[in-house]
């Protein structure tokens, strides 16, 4: 009797001391968008059959031996307008050389806007604004702006969560090349 | 100034809590019984220390005193009343400032209760333990989340108000305080626990000084939930009510254990056993009030109630932690005293039916418990990632859910000790049959699916004996057969089944659709008409409302409405809903009108019952406070210990039949 | 009424149970394009975007967004399982309300059927012991005190 009580006091013991450490070594302050669990880098990049901004036909294929920087974005969001001179530098210091290119997608906008926000902000890269096909999914996109870095092989490498930086894409071409 | 007179109310508050603890231990010690009457002086003074730092964030709330921060970030000139009342508990700091009253209001009552007892070792102990808990709560107040923090607002500053969900309905002025008042409560079965195991006086008499005070506490919660639930039914936009977030079931956990402690508890008073179970469940109850807090508050599981969080999460982990550790070794300390002398002497018996709830119960809390926690358990075992979510819960609680129903059926008629199957054959013969009329009925108005059936069938059955016992109650005492222990916990099996039932029907048989509508389009739902007529802009202080009149069936206009919050711009759908006592029909705008398109679009969901859960807590409620009274002024010596069976051949041995007087 | 009447009329409503579940058995479907299986699938998908949502019930632009791909889905006749599948393969198992019945994720499953096991056996258990217990103390019975006790109460009781 007094060993098998001794016996669920060490088990309850046991577990509560457990139930404490587990949450004493989970992170505290959890961001939805922190999580990232996105299974597309390290696969071929999804495919992007669209028609952009200008009527040209776009595919990602196309770009097989360039880099390519797929950038999904909205006119309403403020971080993707804090972002884009970084894709405007980026896309300069790469057009002479053509080894690296950005198309973006835009995400629940109209192509109106859309054109409009290229016009004020510059770039002169494909855009698409389609509203009828939904790459988002395909390419698994939680929260704007978020960026994907194709190579040359076709290959998703990596993803950037959040505003862009010229210097991080650099790095992450450098770092997969 | 508002700042400085909070903090020395907040102050003064946690100075009496710690000279209160300070008399009572040392007058314990020493057995002076003059120290431990300070125990009623100094949580008063803690009550009125407490009632000012409130009064003081009121009047900076009402008055938009924004050299207070919380009125700052939480308040603003344009929120209209009750919801600059509300804000006190919208975000984290004011949440504690509201536990904290309610909490030393608790420790006034019982020390006003037990004011003739105040020297009695067990409720000087039980004391320590309140005032130990409220100093707690002041120490949260003054340093880990401070309440009263000054704010240098520059002319012409407005905050942003609180959360636009926390201001689109009247029930954030209720659901909160309700809540608390039940996690709070708990807190007194806690303290007299404690004092039990302190003083080794682990008899019963510590569980009979807190049947009422368990019983209010859990009534309390029990309303708090069902008002959560409504809330969320009113604001979230998609019908839904309970969506097992992790801070809904932080709150659904000590309800469980709770639930379970006021079953078997009974047993103990009957029997004398179960006493290391009982303890275990009050501190399980109480500790998981803590444990729901600090899910709730310290980001460590995503929820959408989490409106506010803040570093408050180690210092309610480590109180957790305390309280855990400390009663395990306390219960293994007292271990030789806690031997249950008694036997159950037939599963099928009435304390048989309650060790099956307890386990029932139990086993519910540790699912829900279980799946709240397990992404974070992978996440620590190999990194991954997962959710747990509703699916889970859903198909977890649905077994669970009609062996309940069914323990509600045969419960009640069983005798204590033991009983034939005869004897249950007889006294389960009308309920069966009023189980297989409601079957019959859910079937023949359409009722599909097997779980759902059986679902409805259980809880005619249990509704069946529920109307047995009060019937055979009310016949012998007449309105007394309604209050009392067993009777008013009838009533409050009345509510649960209706409760049961209107989850049962909303969750199986919702239809939904979510259209885009141009003026004068109609849509049909569920066998019901929808029409858009025009939408409107109205101008409110604090917010524009895009609303759309949708003409059902022809007839009434409803006005789903798109609010937006003119602090933040926040645009924050509020759902309109017509409520009838067979179907909701509820309108949740998802995209307003503007100037340019006049079409919406809307989320149409046509739900049956819904208005019954409202119905079935408030019967609940009401159950609970007539049980809490005792049923009859004179108990029959023969009554609490049944013999074992029929004594004659024609004596049905039913205790309430031979409590007849003579 | 007889204890054998009683029990052809328990058989009788046992027969009456099992006909009326039967009957009802049938539940409405939820296939083909119908927004109540819309509902029910992104009811079983996490808001990624959202803290504790799911896609069912979020308005969040990525719930917008994952229940119209859902119903193009349903329109091209893909069973539940793929559409579930397809969400899983590129947001990752987290996007999944309704954990996995593989890996460790089982356990989320098996834990509790094995918990609850072992509280009923442990009950059976502890009646089995309260069952013997009893056995010895029986032979004991009321003594001529208990009974003087019993006798003593009743005489002080108003109610008989």
């Amino acid at each position: 009797m007094k060993r098998r009580s001794m016996l669920i006091a060490v088990v309850v013991g046991v577990v509560a001391v457990a139930l404490i450490a587990l949450f004493v070594t989970s992170d505290m302050e959890s961001d939805p968008l922190a999580t990232d669990t996105n299974r597309i880098v390290g696969r071929t990049a999804p495919a992007i059959s669209a028609t952009d901004t200008e009527g040209r036909p776009f595919e990602v294929e196309d770009y097989r031996g360039r880099w390519l920087l797929v950038n999904f974005f909205a006119t309403w969001c403020t971080p993707c307008i804090a972002e884009h001179p970084e894709l405007v530098a980026f896309s300069d210091a790469h057009a002479k050389s053509g080894d690296a290119s950005v198309v973006s997608v835009a995400y629940n906008d109209t192509p109106e806007k859309v054109v409009q926000f290229f016009a004020e902000r510059g770039g002169d890269w494909a855009v698409i604004a389609d509203d009828r096909s939904d790459f988002s999914i395909e390419y698994a996109v939680v929260g704007l702006p978020e960026s994907y870095l194709v190579d040359p092989e076709g290959t998703v490498v990596h993803k950037f969560v959040g505003g862009v930086r010229k210097a991080e894409i650099e790095r992450e071409m450098a770092r997969n090349r | 100034m508002s700042v400085l007179l909070g903090n020395a109310a907040i102050s003064l508050g946690l100075a009496a809590c710690v000279v209160g603890i300070g008399a009572l231990l040392s007058g314990l010690r020493s057995g002076k019984e003059k120290l431990l009457l300070w125990a009623r002086p100094m949580s008063t003074l803690a009550l009125v220390a407490a009632l000012g730092a409130v009064g003081v964030m009121q009047v900076a709330l009402l008055t938009n005193d924004t050299s207070v921060k919380y009125v700052a970030e939480e308040g603003s000139k344009t929120t209209p009343f009750p919801f600059d009342v509300a804000t006190m508990w919208s975000a984290l700091e004011g949440s504690i400032l509201l536990w904290g009253v309610l909490l030393t209001a608790f420790t006034v009552a019982v020390a006003a209760k037990f004011k003739s007892r105040l020297t009695d070792p067990l409720v000087g102990w039980a004391m320590v333990v309140m005032l130990t808990v409220t100093g707690f709560f002041f120490v949260l107040m003054l340093a880990v989340a401070p309440v009263f923090r000054t704010f240098d607002a520059a002319p012409g500053f407005d905050g942003p108000g609180p959360n636009p969900l926390l201001q689109n309905h009247i029930l954030v002025a209720f659901h909160p305080p309700m809540l608390y008042l039940g996690y709070v409560g708990f807190t007194v079965p806690f303290a007299f626990a404690i004092a039990a195991l302190v003083t080794g006086r682990l008899g019963e008499g510590w569980l009979a000084e807190t049947r009422r005070w368990t019983l209010f506490a859990w009534g309390f919660l029990t309303v708090g939930i069902v008002l959560g639930a409504w809330w969320s039914y009113e604001v979230s936009g998609w019908g839904g009510y309970w969506a097992w977030d992790p801070v809904e079931n932080a709150s659904f956990l000590p309800w469980l254990t709770g639930t379970a402690f006021i079953h078997s508890v009974m047993v103990q008073e009957r029997r004398g056993m179960l006493r290391v179970w009982n303890l275990t469940l009050v501190v399980a109850t109480f500790s998981l009030t803590i444990l729901g807090t600090f899910l709730a508050r310290s980001g460590v599981l995503q929820s959408v109630h989490a409106f506010s969080s803040g570093s408050i999460g180690p210092t309610l982990l480590g109180f957790f932690a305390v309280i855990v550790v400390g009663c395990v070794v306390l219960i293994g300390w007292r271990g030789d005293r806690l031997r249950s002398p008694g036997a159950i002497d037939s599963p099928l018996s009435r304390e048989g039916a309650f060790l099956a709830n307890n386990l029932l119960f139990a086993a519910f809390a540790f699912v829900i418990l279980l799946g709240t926690v397990f992404p974070l358990i992978v996440e620590a075992i190999n990194g991954d990632q997962m959710s747990v979510g509703a699916p889970f819960f859903d198909r977890m609680s649905v077994p669970i859910g009609l062996v309940m129903l069914f323990l509600m059926a045969v419960a009640p008629v069983l005798p204590w000790r033991s009983a034939t199957t005869e004897l249950l054959s007889k006294r389960l013969w009308w309920p069966a049959w009023a189980s297989v009329a409601v079957l019959g009925f859910a079937v023949a108005v359409g009722a599909r699916g097997v779980s759902s059936l059986l679902g409805f069938w259980l809880a005619g059955f249990a509704s069946g004996s529920v109307a047995r016992q009060l019937t055979l109650a009310a016949r012998r005492q007449g309105w007394r057969g309604l209050v009392g222990r067993a009777n008013g916990g009838m009533i409050v099996h009345l509510g649960v089944l209706v409760i049961a039932v209107a989850l049962v029907a909303s969750q199986s048989y919702t239809k939904q659709g979510e259209f885009t509508m141009s003026p004068g389009e109609t849509v049909r739902v569920g066998g019901h008409e929808f029409t858009y007529v025009s939408s409107y802009v109205r101008e409110k202080a604090n917010r524009r409302e895009i609303r759309s009149r949708i003409r059902i069936d022809g007839d009434d206009v409803f006005e789903p409405s798109m609010n937006q919050y003119l602090a933040t711009g926040q645009m924050i759908p509020r759902p309109s809903v017509k409520v009838s006592l067979t179907t909701d029909l509820y309108l949740n705008l998802t995209r307003a009108a503007s100037a340019e398109d006049p079409a919406i679009r809307i989320r149409i969901v046509v739900e049956p019952l819904i208005v019954w859960l409202w119905i079935g807590g408030s019967v609940m409620a009401v159950g609970t406070v007539l049980s809490a009274y005792p049923g009859r002024r004179h108990r029959n010596p023969l009554d609490p210990v049944s013999s074992p069976v029929a004594i004659g051949p024609d004596r049905d041995p039913d205790p309430e039949s031979e409590s007849v007087p003579a | 009424m007889t204890a054998g009447q009683r029990r052809v009329g328990w058989a009788a409503m046992l027969v009456a149970v099992v006909v009326l579940v039967l009957l009802g058995a049938r539940t409405p479907p939820t296939s083909g394009t119908s927004d109540d299986r819309l509902y029910a699938l992104a009811g079983q998908m996490k808001c990624l975007q959202c803290a504790g949502e799911s896609v069912a019930g979020s308005q969040a632009d990525i719930a917008v967004k994952m229940r119209e791909e859902i119903r193009s889905q349903m329109r091209e006749g893909r069973s539940d399982d793929e559409i579930l599948s397809f969400f899983a393969d590129r947001y990752g198992q987290r996007v999944l309300l309704n954990p996995s019945s593989e890996g460790v994720a089982s356990l989320v499953w098996i834990v509790p059927v094995v918990a609850a096991g072992l509280g009923v056996v442990g009950l059976g258990l502890a009646f089995a012991a309260w069952r013997r217990q009893r056995g010895d103390a029986a032979s004991e019975g009321a003594t001529d005190e208990d009974q003087a006790l019993v006798a003593a109460a009743l005489r002080g009781s108003p109610d008989v």
